[in-house]
């Protein structure tokens, strides 16, 4: 198993992240759906969300995840596609979160 | 979120948002609430112009581009066409980056332009800086 990996969050945002992140969750679960069904206009949906958002919460491996599955979904690349979303399955269970005061 | 006809309340500024992604709008939430901003959320473009019509003038509209049913350029449109709404600064927050699609949205009366991923501290900064200006 791989290390943990330790993200560090403004402490403002703790109340949020859980949902943040139960949503990402979901995400690779509908990433397997659309995949399936070879629904790539959802897939680019769901990618461009997920490049939107990241960020913001303070997860920039997040955007680049979702950038890349956008494209992929341009590009209508499933095998691409398929191994975002088990690198966003693998960073998901590897984070450990600390919560930080920002000045 | 704000259900039927709404009103500013207790003085604070109000903000429209229009966003269709539950975790930007969260966000969003978050960091214009603890700024002192009373927010009214639409998910998307149909629910923003029910609140057009709805809302006293906000001090500030957040619009995204992408949003089911009417678009972030139709509601620049409808946002300055309506009464009393004219003034109403109009702040574009998109995924799209492309040049065009950014000069469309300014010639199209938007005062700002911020693509996503926002920085949420940098997105607050621009909007008093906005507003300060306004």
């Amino acid at each position: 198993m791989e290390s943990p990996l330790i993200i560090k969050i403004d402490a403002d945002l703790e109340d949020l992240i859980p949902g943040f992140l139960a949503n990402r969750a979901s995400d690779i679960q509908a990433i397997e759906a659309a995949l399936a069904a070879r629904d790539f206009g959802d897939l680019r949906r769901l990618g461009h969300i997920m490049k939107g958002v990241g960020a913001g919460y303070g997860f920039p491996q997040i955007t680049e995840l979702g950038a890349a599955i956008e494209a992929a979904a341009l590009r209508q690349d499933a095998p691409a596609i398929d191994g975002h979303a088990h690198q966003l399955r693998e960073f998901l269970e590897r984070i450990v979160i600390v919560y930080e005061e920002q000045e | 979120m704000t259900k039927g006809p709404v009103r500013q309340g207790a003085g604070k500024p109000g903000v429209l948002i229009a966003e269709d992604s539950a975790d930007a709008a969260r966000l969003l939430e978050f960091f214009l609430r603890r700024e002192g901003f009373e927010v009214h959320l639409a998910e998307d473009g149909l629910k923003a112009v029910e609140l057009l019509e709805t809302l006293d003038p906000p001090a500030l509209v957040l619009l995204d581009m992408m949003l089911p049913y009417v678009d972030g350029m139709q509601l620049i449109a409808q946002i300055h066409a309506k009464p009393g709404w004219e003034a109403v600064p109009i702040v574009m927050l998109t995924a799209l980056s492309e040049e065009q699609t950014v000069v469309k949205a300014l010639d199209a009366g938007a005062r700002d332009y911020i693509t996503k991923p926002f920085q949420p501290m940098e997105l607050m900064a621009r909007i008093r800086r906005l507003l300060k200006e306004a």
